[in-house]
């Protein structure tokens, strides 16, 4: 969850001192919170690579109902508790999906012919290396018939570590840390 | 709603913003169902 973005230094540390009070509560949420997600996939867009999961529903150890909870309740309240906070969520993105960014493109010139255009036999190859992942992934990990689910292939969001809160540049994992979570 | 929140959902779903907590209205759009959300087809084919 994006708090905020693109202001000063001085203008988020007015944030966090204001958020702070709440932070430990917000990080600890997964604690009692647990969305479940399964189907790892990488997806692609034009400007990036991402490991996708998908909500479960009934798959492994756990039934349907237990599994009502979702990653979209659980941005609900986190949006809810920062809000409740007196701080704006004020996010670029509202985002439906629940991925991690593997990379992002950040120039042309590895899928460029020499004199500029796009090179289609290198996209070919990274797609369809890419389809070679998801199929490893889909045969590996997804939920077999009958339901398990091999080690690996869910994650229950605040598994061994809670919710990180981070200040600062907050691209890629970087900014500085102001509160981890409890995990379980 | 405030105007400066913005989907970047490619699915091709549309999701209209019509309440104060956006991810709210996923989950409507998701008919509150993870079953739904999971299969964007299953919630239109129901009602």
């Amino acid at each position: 969850m994006e708090v905020t973005h693109s202001l000063t230094a001085q203008e988020i540390e007015s944030l966090v001192e204001k958020l702070l009070p709440e932070v430990p509560a917000i990080a600890d949420y997964t604690f009692d919170h647990r969305a479940r997600l399964v189907k790892p996939m990488v997806s692609y867009d034009a400007q990036a690579l991402a490991l996708s999961l998908l909500p479960a529903t009934g798959e492994g150890s756990q039934s349907l109902d237990e599994d009502k909870y979702t990653y979209h309740h659980l941005r609900r309240d986190l949006f809810a508790q920062i809000q409740a906070a007196g701080v704006k969520v004020a996010s670029r993105y509202v985002i439906p999906s629940a991925h991690l960014t593997i990379g992002r493109f950040v120039t042309k010139k590895d899928f460029e012919t020499a004199d500029g255009k796009v090179d289609r036999a290198k996209v070919e190859k990274l797609v369809a290396m890419i389809e070679d992942i998801n199929q490893w992934l889909q045969s590996e990990f997804w939920p077999k018939e009958g339901g398990s689910i091999k080690d690996g292939g869910e994650w229950a969001v605040g598994e061994e570590k809670g919710l990180d809160c981070h200040k600062g540049r907050l691209w890629y994992g970087g900014g500085e840390g102001v509160h981890l979570g409890k995990g379980f | 709603m405030a105007a400066y929140y913005k989907f970047e959902d490619l699915s091709g779903a549309s999701t209209p913003v019509t309440g104060d907590n956006p991810y709210q209205d996923l989950i409507a759009a998701c008919h509150d169902d993870p079953v739904s959300s999971t299969q964007p087809n299953a919630g239109a084919a129901s009602n």
